[in-house]
């Protein structure tokens, strides 16, 4: 697949007021929270459900004019999946990467310990560890939402099984969240189950999409 | 909170979606797909199979192997019988429904699939651990009795084998473990002491029967789930060994557990003649030995080890608690960690990592690792020469893993709280991740001591430990003990930040992470770690928040009714202030509290007192002692216990305080109860020892009767638990002394004691004037110079050749 600018352009522009959003709030937030980050803040696992929800939204408004327009461009289903999948990506990094660094490379820490936090410098080693797992909440539920607009779009029945099993796997996250302790075995299967999750939702989307039907 | 704003939230949300998605509420938007279109296409199938398969496999293993949340899937063996197969087929059942959701899904609806799946999770973990399990099972509860596991043991040195009668019925050898059902069946209750189990106004029983503690399994009567408890009852045992009954001497257990598994363990403490004996052997084969080795100026060779490894640990343990008072037996000590060890006298880089891996060898296939063993020692004979960054490494690495530290750790008493013995043992562990192994308390160990040695070289600037070890231990395990023990100053700022945000002392209302629970208080955990700080932060805070640290200190002091005997240590750190010490400032206080303290015995208070006073060196005056003195109630004084208080003050300053209390004991001499005159006439005995020259003319003026049961007196006062230096100290002053009887008392004592110092003295009174004391001196010199001739073989342990009966 080639990439054509000038799609990715306005795909990446339909979603650029929602991301400049995002990342001026997820820098204060990340700036100015003032307790540490644990893996499984559920302020930040808010956040990313939003931020992946908005932008599935927008690119997934399968009744919308804008949607209908852009799929009788000429551009091919797997063009143009493949171009809402890096806008996909492009936003989630545009929030993340920011975040990360500002974690990764101590300016939260810095400011924190500024403000005489006790938890800086302190926890600071350790709240790198949750920004891998805002990364991975985006890997996950990036091709999750994808999924779930693309099976409604679908000419068969059953279109809402997407969202049951949105439903299903928001359910199983957040519970799993609830317990901040778990196994090494555990935990590494969970990585592993999310990793099939991400493969199987990526694969089944993309073939799905294909078959898309735009409904206007 | 955030958690449950998002179940407020999410709830209804979820429920409109599904309710939505299954067609039971209808869309308003127009659905564009045909009547007869086919339910999904193969690839939605699969992939929707797939991803069900996914979820469903999270939260059902989750759910099954979870033990927080009673999934016990993984911990089969701690259930009983009728457990193991409600668990295993209720999880079969659960599995089977999932199947059976994942294949509809794939081959026929998601929409029924799917919804059969969170069924099925859901109800299992309601099952599990929301009451259902005990509601399915109303009416037939035994099914969910836990597993209840008896271990019985004698406790001491060749124990083993001992066989065991608990309410006249025999049970079997120790050590014993048996379930309750077991116990239950064979043992009947008996409400009342078996006939002739004691003496009448005896508090013992007699022999051969024991009495212990015993924790019952009781259903409850009224009760919405958990349907068993324990209730202690007392039993009645009998214990054999080689065909004698054993005297009670004592016992003790305890245990506990959960919802589904619960273990007690009893410790039977007794006499048996024919161990008896052994023990007192060995004790005496122990004792030759080190004799020998003070004989030998504390050094030891190979011969002297190889016997002394023929006896238990123990043994390494016995000499530790000499070196408390005689310095020699650090030697020894270190001679045989050197042993043991191979370490050679000079040690570099490579021979100290070779023993250290060693020692991490050792610990990891033991799974114990014991700081105050022989494996300690030969730690601290080679810290200095490991790779400290290598250590901080690896003991970053370890922090920062997922796995408990360790399972356990235990010492003996307060006199060795900085020696303890930690345990690996996975078997023992219940957390969810498998315990690190021991070789981390031996890294920990050699993190600890080379922490104190740049501590020692550094005071002022933080070390390698202090910038990377230290925050690691709060941020990734919580535990400012470990982190105060290193200190350091991202510590101490961490604590001051913490102090400012939050100032309450005390209270069930500050924040869990404010909390310290201790001596029954919920305390400020900042302040509690800030006030106790030994260093430049810990002085400056004590001296700024003098007030806040007054009101913790009183906090800590009336922890459990003020009952430990020693005052906090961090009350002494800052004597050089001199009246504006915490020390002194808080006297007062300390004094008033004492009042209230317990046990409420005068000769307790007074000890509480003296010890303040003495751990505040010349700050103490006189008269602060003698005020405490005169706080004692005379008529209701405990005598005996008088010279264990004045021997809480430090030994220059004892006489002359010592002194002061008996001139005020004579003139209330009509206010002592019981045997004033003897009363009084001992406490002298006791100046004389001190060097006291008016009490020392009053004894030589003596009857030669008088003088003698004096002196026989003093002799046996020597010989009690006097410590080892004021001993020395006194008999030193008696050798020295014109009268012959005085330099006789000390003989036996130089015998018992023959250190280097005290076999020079024995030797300068083996050329006495007095011919008695000369051929005592001769004769006992004799026998010590057999001890030092006497062949190792003779010493060998019985214990490498004894087993107990089968």
């Amino acid at each position: 697949m080639i990439i054509k600018p000038s799609l990715l352009s306005y795909f990446l522009k339909s979603i650029a007021p929602f991301n400049v959003a995002a990342v001026i709030l997820s820098i204060f937030f990340v700036m100015l929270y003032p307790k540490y980050f644990q893996w499984n803040n559920p302020w930040a696992g808010l956040f990313v459900l939003a931020h992946c929800v908005v932008i599935t939204f927008v690119f997934g408004r399968i009744r919308s004019a804008s949607f209908a327009f852009i799929y009788s461009r000429g551009f091919s289903h797997d063009v143009l999946w493949g171009h809402k999948m890096i806008a996909s990506i492009v936003s989630a990094l545009a929030v993340w990467i920011p975040a990360a660094l500002l974690i990764g490379l101590g300016g939260r820490s810095a400011l924190q310990d500024w403000f005489g936090n006790p938890y800086f410098p302190i926890m600071a080693e350790k709240e790198v560890t949750a920004m891998w797992f805002w990364l991975f909440g985006y890997g996950l539920l990036l091709p999750m939402f994808h999924y779930t607009w693309i099976r409604k779009a679908q000419p068969t029945k059953g279109s809402g099984n997407g969202m049951l099993l949105a439903v299903g796997a928001f359910v199983v996250i957040f519970t799993l969240m609830t317990f901040r302790h778990h196994s090494n075995w555990y935990a590494m299967l969970c990585w592993v189950i999310g990793g099939v999750m991400m493969a199987v939702y990526t694969v089944s989307g993309f073939v799905l999409h294909r078959t898309l039907e735009v409904q206007k | 909170m955030i958690f449950t704003l998002i179940q407020l939230i999410a709830i209804p949300i979820i429920t409109l979606v599904v309710l939505r998605v299954l067609g039971v509420i209808g869309s308003k938007q127009k659905n564009f797909t045909a009547r007869t279109a086919p339910l999904g296409s193969r690839a939605s199938r699969i992939a929707e199979s797939a991803i069900l398969l996914c979820i469903a496999a999270a939260i059902y293993v989750f759910t099954a192997t979870n033990t927080s949340t009673s999934g016990m899937l993984l911990r089969l063996d701690g259930l009983s019988q009728e457990l193991v197969r409600v668990h295993i087929t209720a999880a079969c059942i659960v599995l089977g429904l999932l199947v059976v959701s994942v294949l509809l899904t794939c081959f026929w609806r998601g929409g029924v699939g799917i919804p059969l799946a969170a069924i099925a999770t859901i109800g299992y973990g309601f099952f599990l651990n929301g009451g259902l399990m005990d509601h399915f099972f109303a009416g037939k509860e035994e099914i969910l009795a836990p597993k209840v596991e008896y271990t019985f043991q004698v406790s001491g040195k060749f124990s083993g084998g001992e066989e065991l009668w608990v309410n006249d019925v025999y049970l079997g050898k120790m050590p014993l473990t048996m379930t309750w059902e077991e116990f239950s069946e064979k043992v009947p209750f008996m409400a009342e002491p078996p006939e002739g189990f004691k003496s009448e106004n005896s508090r013992r029983p007699k022999a051969p029967w024991f009495r212990f503690t015993f924790w019952e399994m009781k259903k409850r009567d009224n009760i919405r789930s958990f349907y068993y408890d324990t209730d202690s009852q007392d039993y009645y045992a009998k214990v054999k060994f080689n065909d004698q009954w054993g005297t009670s001497t004592g016992g003790g257990g305890g245990g506990g557990g959960g919802r589904w598994h619960r273990k007690y363990d009893y410790s039977f403490y007794g006499n048996f003649p024919d161990r008896e004996k052994l023990i007192e052997e060995e004790n005496k084969r122990l004792d030759t030995l080190i004799q020998k080795a003070r004989l030998n100026n504390y050094t030891v060779d190979a011969q002297w080890w190889d016997t002394f490894k023929e006896f238990d640990n123990e043994s390494f343990w016995s000499l530790r608690h000499l070196a408390i008072d005689e310095s020699g037996f650090e030697k020894v000590m270190d001679a045989i960690a050197r042993f043991e060890y191979g370490i050679p006298q000079t040690v570099d880089e490579q021979i100290a990592q070779d023993i250290y891996e060693q020692i991490c060898k050792d610990a990891d296939a033991s799974m114990v690792y014991a700081t105050g063993g022989i494996e300690g020692r030969a730690i601290e004979l080679i810290y200095d020469q490991l790779d400290v960054k290598q250590l901080v490494a690896d003991c970053r690495k370890a922090l920062k893993s997922n796995r408990p530290l360790r399972v356990s750790a235990s010492w003996r008493g307060d006199e060795y709280k900085d020696y303890k013995t930690y345990s690996h043992d996975p078997q023992e562990s219940y957390h969810r991740n498998e315990p690190l192994p021991a070789s981390f308390s031996v890294l920990r160990h050699a993190i600890r001591l080379w922490d104190k040695k740049l501590d020692i070289e550094k005071p002022i600037q933080d070390n390698i430990i202090e910038t990377e070890i230290t925050p690691l231990y709060i941020a990734y395990r919580g535990n400012f003990d470990a982190a105060a023990g290193l200190g350091g100053g991202l510590f101490e700022e961490y604590l001051l930040r913490q102090f400012r945000r939050e100032r309450r002392l005390e209270g069930m209302d500050l924040d869990y992470e404010a909390r310290e629970y201790t001596g029954g208080q919920h305390l400020n955990k900042w302040i509690y770690h800030l006030v106790q700080l030994d260093s430049s932060a810990g002085r400056e805070f004590r001296s700024r928040n003098s007030r806040v640290a007054e009101k913790m200190t009183q906090l800590l002091i009336d922890n459990m009714h003020n009952s430990r005997k020693e005052p906090p240590e961090f009350l002494f750190y800052d004597l050089d202030m001199g009246k504006n010490s915490l020390a002194v400032r808080f006297w007062p206080d300390y004094t008033a509290a004492v009042n209230d303290s317990f046990p409420g015995w005068d000769e307790s208070m007074l000890e509480k007192r003296f010890a303040y006073l003495a751990r505040m060196g010349k700050l103490a005056t006189e008269k602060m002692y003698m005020d405490c003195w005169n706080k004692v109630d005379i008529k209701e004084y405990e005598y005996s216990r008088l010279r264990e208080n004045i021997e809480v003050i430090p030994f220059d300053r004892r006489l002359s305080i010592a002194r002061q209390i008996l001139e005020d004991v004579k003139r209330n001499k009509d206010q002592i109860r019981y045997n004033a005159d003897l009363t009084i006439r001992d406490y002298e005995n006791y100046l004389i020892c001190l060097g006291d020259q008016q009490a020392m003319e009053e004894l030589l003026a003596c009857e030669p009767k008088e003088k003698k049961q004096r002196i026989d007196r003093i002799k046996s006062m020597l010989g009690s638990n006097m410590p080892k230096q004021d001993q020395s100290a006194i008999v030193h002053r008696f050798a020295q002394q014109d009268d012959a009887d005085l330099r006789m008392l000390t003989i036996k004592h130089l015998r018992e004691l023959p250190t280097p110092e005290h076999v020079d003295l024995l030797e300068t009174l083996a050329q006495d004037m007095d011919a008695t004391v000369k051929q005592a001196a001769q004769a006992t010199l004799d026998g010590l110079e057999q001890i030092r001739q006497m062949p190792y073989e003779k010493l060998v342990s019985l214990e490498s050749t004894y087993t107990p009966p089968s």
